[in-house]
C-alpha cells in the first residue's frame, strides 16, 4: 500500500514540475530567441535553416539602433514621460485616496462607481475624440498632452487601489495624533503618506509600466519623430527598417530590459497591490 | 473589513475642515478626471452625424444619419465585427483556461517557487508592440523559430507563412495576445485561489474525494464570481485592444485581422475620417455595454436560481 503511494506522489509531483517546465518554456522563448537574434548579424539571421548559436557575439545592432535609429532619443523621452505621469499619479492618488477612504460626502457612492467605470472605457474609442480635443487646445504633439491623457488613463484605477490601502491603515493613529496638536494636513504628511509607502510603490510600478508600454496614443498624438516615444519608435521601425532584422531585434531588446527589471523586482508589491481589494475575503 | 470604523466622526471643527478638504482636493481632481474621460465619450456620438474628414474637406458639414446609414451597407463593418467576435472568443478562452491551468500549478509550493512565477509573469512588463515583435521573429516564413522547428521536427515540408495566409495570420495574433496577456488571469486567479480555505480540501481528502471532485466542488463555486468578473472585463479589453494586431498584422492580410476595433483605427487615423469613426466607436460602444449588461443579468440569474 505504502509504496504504491509513494510511487502515485512521485508521478504526481514529476508531472507538476514538468508542466511547469513547460509553461516557463512557452514564456521565456520568445524573449530568449530575441535577445539572441539581437547579437547576430543580418545575414546570419536570415539565413535558412536557422543558426539557433550565432558564431559571434556583435554589438553592432545595438550600436546602429542606439544612434543612427535614434533610440537614445525614444528612450530619453519615454523616461520623461513615464517619470512625470508617475510621479503626478502618485501624488493625486494618494490625496483622492485618503479622501475617499476616511470622509463620507454626498455622491461619493456614484464617484466611485464612475470612476470604476472608467476602466470600462476603450482607449480606441477615447482616440478620436481626444485627438480632436487635443488638437484644438493645441497640445498636439507636446509632451504636456501626451502626459495629461496618460495621468488620465492611469489615476482613476491607482486612485481606488490606493483606497483599498487606506482603509487597511487604523484611524486611531491619526487620532492619537491629532490628540497631541498635529495639524489636518500635518497627520496627512507625516504619518499616512507614509504608511502608504507599500500602496504608493505598487500603482508607481502600474503607472510607469502603463505609460512606458502604451502605444496607440503616442503614435497618434505624437508628430514629431524627436518626440516619440519607445513603444512607437519600435513600431516604425518594423516599418521602415523591415530588412534589418538585427536592429530590430536589438530595438526590441533595448524597449525591453527597462519594463522587465522594473517587474521582476517589484512584482511583489504589484501583485500585493493588484489583489489587494479585487478578491473578497 | 467595516469601513466605517475609519471614517472620521463629525466633530465641531473637523466637519468644516472634512468638507473644505473634499471641496478643495478631491472633486476639482475627480471632476477634471472624469472630464477628461467621459466628455470626448460624450463627443464620439456629437461627431458621429457630422461628415467630418480632416484630409477631404476643411468644413465640417452635417449629416445626419449618413454614416449610420453607410454603415449598414458596409461590408467590412459586418466582417470586422465578425472577426471581432472571433478574436474575444478565441483569446478568452484560451487566457481563462490556461491561466486557470497555470495559477493551480503555481498555487502549490515547489522549489524555486518565486522566482518561477517571476518569470511565468513576465509577460505582463512588455507591451503590445514588443509581443508583436517578439512573436514576428517566431512567426515568420522563413527566418522564424517555429517554421524551423517544425521542419528540423519533420511535421511539415514546406514554410507555412503564419503571417501572410487570412486563415492562419488570425491564430498567430490570437497566440502573441493570449502569451501577453494571460499573466494578467494568472494574477488575478492566483489570489482567489489563496483565498479559499485550506481545511475544506483536507476534509475532502479524508472523505475520499479525488483531485477533480476536489476542484469542481470547493475551488470553483469559491472563484466563479472572481472568473466571471475578469473574463467580463478581459472581454471588454480584448475587442478594443490594436497593439497587437496593429503591429503583427495591420489588419491584414485581406482584413482577415481586422477588429471593429482596428477598423476604427484604420478610418479615424490613416483614413482621416473623424465622422464615420466616431460612428463605428459609437456602435462598438453600444455593442460593448449591451453585452456587459446582458452577461451581468445572465450570471445573476443564475445565481438566483441556484439560491431556490
Amino acid at each position: 500500500m505504502k509504496k504504491s503511494g509513494r510511487i502515485k506522489r512521485f508521478a504526481v509531483s514529476f508531472a507538476h514540475y514538468a508542466l511547469l517546465a513547460c509553461a516557463l518554456l512557452c514564456t521565456l522563448i520568445p524573449m530568449v530567441w530575441m535577445l539572441i537574434t539581437s547579437f547576430k548579424k543580418d545575414s546570419e539571421i536570415l539565413k535558412t535553416p536557422v543558426i539557433y548559436f550565432p558564431e559571434r557575439l556583435i554589438w553592432d545592432n545595438y550600436s546602429y539602433v542606439w544612434s543612427k535609429a535614434h533610440f537614445s532619443r525614444y528612450f530619453l523621452n519615454t523616461v520623461l514621460v513615464a517619470s512625470i505621469t508617475t510621479g503626478i499619479v502618485v501624488i493625486l492618488s494618494m490625496f483622492v485616496a485618503y479622501g475617499l477612504s476616511r470622509f463620507d460626502f454626498r455622491g461619493k457612492k456614484s464617484m466611485t462607481n464612475l470612476l470604476l467605470l472608467t476602466q470600462f472605457l476603450p482607449g480606441v474609442m477615447l482616440l478620436v475624440p481626444l485627438f480632436v480635443i487635443l488638437n484644438n487646445l493645441g497640445l498636439i504633439n507636446t509632451f504636456l498632452g501626451l502626459i495629461i491623457v496618460f495621468v488620465a488613463f492611469d489615476l482613476p484605477f491607482c486612485a481606488i487601489l490606493l483606497r483599498n490601502f487606506a482603509n487597511n491603515i487604523p484611524i486611531s493613529l491619526e487620532e492619537a495624533a491629532m490628540i497631541d496638536g498635529c495639524g489636518n494636513f500635518s497627520v496627512l504628511f507625516y504619518i499616512v503618506f507614509p504608511l502608504l509607502f507599500p500602496g504608493a510603490i505598487a500603482i508607481s510600478v502600474f503607472s510607469f509600466l502603463a505609460s512606458w508600454n502604451e502605444f496607440l496614443f503616442p503614435l497618434v498624438l505624437m508628430s514629431d519623430p524627436n518626440k516619440f516615444t519607445i513603444s512607437v519608435g519600435l513600431g516604425y521601425m518594423k516599418g521602415a527598417y523591415a530588412y534589418k532584422y538585427g536592429a530590430l531585434a536589438a530595438g526590441a531588446v533595448i524597449s525591453l530590459i527597462a519594463p522587465l527589471c522594473i517587474f521582476v523586482f517589484m512584482q511583489k508589491y504589484l501583485i500585493h497591490g493588484l489583489t489587494a481589494g479585487s478578491v473578497k475575503e | 473589513m467595516e469601513i466605517t470604523k475609519n471614517k472620521r466622526k463629525n466633530r465641531g471643527y473637523s466637519r468644516q475642515r472634512e468638507r473644505r478638504y473634499v471641496m478643495m482636493v478631491i472633486i476639482p481632481i475627480v471632476f477634471l478626471l472624469l472630464s477628461i474621460l467621459f466628455y470626448p465619450m460624450l463627443s464620439v456620438f456629437y461627431y458621429s452625424v457630422f461628415d467630418y474628414n480632416l484630409m477631404l474637406s476643411k468644413s465640417i458639414s452635417f449629416s445626419g444619419i449618413d454614416n449610420y446609414l453607410r454603415m449598414t451597407n458596409d461590408q467590412l463593418f459586418y466582417k470586422s465585427l465578425g472577426v471581432s467576435i472571433i478574436w474575444v472568443a478565441m483569446n478568452i478562452i484560451l487566457q481563462a483556461v490556461i491561466g486557470m491551468s497555470v495559477a493551480l500549478l503555481l498555487s502549490k509550493s515547489f522549489y524555486g517557487q518565486s522566482i518561477v512565477r517571476t518569470a511565468i509573469l513576465s509577460p505582463y512588463a512588455v507591451s503590445g508592440v514588443l509581443a508583436s515583435t517578439l512573436w514576428l521573429f517566431i512567426f515568420h516564413d522563413t527566418f522564424g523559430l517555429l517554421n524551423d522547428v517544425l521542419r528540423k521536427l519533420g511535421i511539415t515540408v514546406s514554410y507555412i507563412s503564419w503571417l501572410s495566409s487570412p486563415s492562419l495570420a488570425i491564430i498567430a495574433a490570437v497566440i502573441a495576445e493570449v502569451w501577453r496577456y494571460t499573466p494578467f488571469f494568472i494574477i488575478i486567479l492566483l489570489a482567489a485561489l489563496q483565498s479559499v480555505p485550506q481545511d475544506l480540501y483536507e476534509a475532502a481528502k479524508v472523505d475520499g474525494a479525488g483531485v477533480l471532485r476536489r476542484f469542481g466542488s470547493i475551488t470553483l463555486p469559491y472563484i466563479k464570481e472572481t472568473i466571471v468578473f475578469t473574463c467580463i472585463l478581459r472581454a471588454v479589453w480584448e475587442f478594443n485592444s490594436v497593439d497587437v494586431l496593429y503591429t503583427l498584422t495591420k489588419g491584414g492580410p485581406v482584413n482577415s485581422t481586422t477588429t471593429l476595433a482596428m477598423y476604427v483605427v484604420k478610418t479615424a487615423i490613416n483614413g482621416s475620417n473623424i465622422g464615420y469613426g466616431s460612428a463605428l466607436t459609437a456602435v462598438s460602444f453600444i455593442l460593448l455595454t449591451v453585452f456587459t449588461i446582458l452577461f451581468i443579468q445572465i450570471t445573476r440569474i443564475r445565481k438566483g436560481e441556484r439560491l431556490q
